[in-house]
């Protein structure tokens, strides 16, 4: 990450922040075992989806270009999902234990 | 009465198809997939519109026709009427569990090794040993030193270097390495041995011969193999069958989710039957990085196919033969720092990381060579990828943040060394044609080679995930398939399940002890001799060293397959995994030792994600033998 992140810092952290919401976001909006809290409605989540990965695509475009940074978005998002669930399993299965 | 006949009149079901049809619509489909295939030959030989496009018109039109194959192939599994998803979808089960059981192990492996294959170049750098101090040179004293060193001994040269090649590896602005390759060198190929030029204090350069690690070359090869101990000339047609099969699976996979697919997709449900743990983890592994496998699955067809049909489509000219010339003064060519701002006006985004001057005669990169050096076959060059023999060139690597790159880390650019002209532009990242960009974009997505290191953790992710997607998939089979007792809920392993088990376990944990157990030898693997001068320096047998890797690695597989047939599968999970913690924390050790662990910021790198693996696999292993042990008495 030494070229990435000694460019443009600012840019690169902001863009993994902004794209780790979107992901969040996104497995929230998903059926199935998720956190899905009440308070965030499904409008609320669709433009909150949408503006975090505006806002990740367009940091992002800053450092990596705009066609690298949308692969480096969809990169992101599949790994988050592939591990949220598996995460979250573990995590709402050892507070079921210990309570 | 009108209620009976209203239930006979009821549709019965769709039942999945007899293997013979499977076994027919699967050849027809096999037929339909080569047919695209070689259509795209035919295409590429006969259609005038594609030939200015050369290699990169084949690879396109081999791509194209492995999609439409694998999308073929799938169809013609699931043709037929069909009114509810799951009427379509029970056509796909037992094919996608075949396929799934069949390949996934080989798959699995070579996720695993493809994961190491992300570092070959950090490894290589890890593995060498503490190099010369004063081995950064100024770039403007570059062409003196050459020539002073090229001129000492000017009788010997060319008797050693037919065709002399320097590399010099930029460090900051202002300075660099100096190295002189002593054999052919190819990507992810057998490394040669490398003469490296230092300046101390004296003005006097001085020599140290450098002898590389054969172990990232052998990790690359394993990763394109599948695993598989076969040449791989030979091991090419089987891994692009097995891609196509992968899609097919992949595809069938998204059918048989569709139809529940709103009610579980983001839940693992850790309690209750093991079977629905692996299909929740399997289903969400799979949907959630499909993309990825589906470009995995299309380009690995790609670079197993194209080197089998592309000397048939393009009708290649043949070796050029070289003839000797006279060797150039260094400072007769282009200086390092003109070579510089001449590339950082022609593409201002790439950042070079080397210069190779290759002298004529140099070597020809060819199928023969690939093999001979163990390198990947598939060039998306081409038989032309380097100029003739007799000329020589100015090879400029590099990297380009915004801009996907062909190469497994890199891009690259041609020059002629004497004037710095343009000879090849075509891999420079951000100069490309737009045939030349959306393969160079095909080839990145797999290779993981944009969006810098970033992007390189992410694939590592992403392979892991993968490594889990395939293992959830062969447990899953196997929970399928054991037989349920009457009248009780558990179920009794039968001897297939049993045996599949233990293979398809033991494999994959014995690729990853190999893998453990070959990084641990890599850094004892190669050598810095000082050497008085060109004349002195010696050849060292990489074969021969490539050769003991793999028996080390095969050695380790038959060690892990031998105890998984003889001892408890808990125990021998644990045991292999402390074997592969204890390789891995030994290679971390051995390295700390020679104080070259934070030689560069890439072995730094390296150093502390062997430290946190090995810690993972301590952490692993311990936790499997404790609950061996909890269970032992009546899990034995």
């Amino acid at each position: 990450m030494r070229l990435e992140t000694a460019s443009e810092p600012v840019f690169f952290w902001g863009g993994l922040l902004a794209g780790a919401v979107w992901a969040v976001l996104l497995w929230m909006q998903l059926p199935g075992n998720t956190p899905g809290p009440e308070k965030l409605g499904r409008t609320a989540g669709v433009v909150g989806l949408a503006l975090s990965s505006g806002l990740a695509w367009l940091l992002w475009a800053h450092v990596f270009g705009a066609v690298t940074a949308f692969f480096c978005l969809g990169g992101l998002g599949m790994v988050l999902l592939c591990i949220m669930p598996i995460l979250w399993a573990i995590l709402i299965s050892t507070q079921s234990h210990t309570s | 009465m009108k209620g009976s006949q209203g239930r006979d009149r009821r549709p019965v079901p769709p039942q999945p198809h007899p293997s013979a049809v499977l076994w027919l619509r699967l050849g027809i489909g096999g037929l339909l997939a080569a047919l695209f295939i070689m259509a795209a030959c035919w295409a590429d030989i006969t259609l005038p519109c594609f030939r200015p496009y050369g290699m990169t018109g084949f690879c396109l039109l081999m791509t194209g026709a492995c999609l439409a194959g694998i999308t073929g192939l799938t169809l013609c599994i699931g043709l037929g009427p069909w009114q509810k998803l799951q009427h379509l979808a029970i056509r796909y089960r037992a094919l996608h569990g075949w396929i799934g059981i069949t390949t996934g192990t080989l798959l699995s492996m070579s996720f695993l090794a493809g994961t190491m294959t992300l570092f070959a170049a950090p490894l290589q750098q890890w593995s060498q040993p503490p190099l010369p101090d004063h081995g950064a040179l100024p770039l403007a004293d570059i062409p003196a030193t050459l020539d002073q060193i090229l001129t000492s001994r000017t009788e010997d040269l060319p008797s050693i270097f037919p065709g002399l090649h320097y590399r010099v590896g930029l460090k900051t602005s202002d300075t660099a390495t100096l190295s002189i390759p002593t054999g052919p060198e190819l990507p992810l190929g057998l490394p040669a041995s490398h003469i490296l030029i230092s300046l101390p204090a004296s003005h006097t350069p001085s020599l140290h011969q450098l002898t590389l690690s054969p172990v990232p070359t052998f990790i690359g090869g394993l990763h394109r193999r599948l695993g598989l101990p076969l040449p791989e000339n030979w091991a090419m047609p089987l891994v692009g069958t097995v891609c196509l099969l992968y899609g097919l699976a992949l595809l069938s996979g998204v059918i048989l989710l569709l139809p529940g697919i709103w009610r579980h997709l983001m839940s693992v449900r850790l309690q209750g039957h093991s079977r629905r743990l692996w299909l929740d983890l399997h289903s969400l592994l799979g949907l959630c990085s499909l993309p990825f496998h589906l470009i995995i699955a299309l380009t690995t067809a790609l670079f197993a196919f194209s080197p089998l049909l592309y000397p048939v489509s393009s009708g290649h000219d043949g070796i050029q033969q070289a003839t000797a010339r006279e060797m150039p003064s260094a400072s007769s060519l282009l200086p390092p720092e003109k070579a510089l701002s001449f590339l950082h006006e022609l593409a201002p985004d790439f950042h070079p990381l080397t210069l190779d001057y290759v002298l004529s005669p140099h070597g020809t990169d060819s199928q023969a060579e690939r093999l001979a050096l163990h390198a990947p076959l598939y060039n998306a060059n081409g038989e032309r990828s380097l100029p003739p023999a007799g000329q020589s060139y100015l090879l400029a690597e590099g990297t380009d943040l915004q801009n996907p790159l062909i190469g497994r880390d890199r891009g690259a650019v041609l020059l002629t060394p004497e004037t710095g002209h343009l000879i090849d532009s075509q891999n420079l990242p951000g100069q490309q044609t737009p045939a030349r960009r959306i393969l160079t974009w095909c080839l990145a997505l797999h290779f993981g080679s944009f969006g810098g290191e970033f992007v390189r953790w992410l694939y590592v992710a992403l392979g892991l995930c993968g490594v889990g997607f395939f293992h959830a998939a062969n447990q899953l089979w196997l929970n399928t398939h054991r037989r349920r007792k009457p009248g009780q809920t558990s179920c009794v392993e039968t001897p297939a399940t049993l045996w599949l088990g233990r293979l398809s376990e033991g494999t994959l944990l014995g690729c990853l002890l190999g893998l453990c157990g070959i990084i641990a030898i890599s850094p004892l693997m190669t050598h810095l001799t000082p050497i008085p001068h060109l004349s002195s320096v010696s050849t060292p047998d990489m074969e021969h060293s490539y050769q003991q890797t793999s028996l080390a690695y095969h050695g380790l597989i038959a060690l892990t397959l031998v105890s998984y047939c003889l001892l408890p599968r808990a125990l021998c999970r644990g045991i292999i995994l402390a074997l592969a913690a204890f390789c891995l924390s030994g290679a971390v050790t051995i390295v700390l030792m020679r104080h070259t662990a934070v030689q560069t910021p890439l072995a730094a790198e390296l150093t502390i994600a062997f430290s946190f693996a090995s810690l993972a696999l301590w952490a692993g292993s311990l936790l499997t033998l404790y609950r061996w042990k909890q269970v032992a008495p009546t899990g034995r």
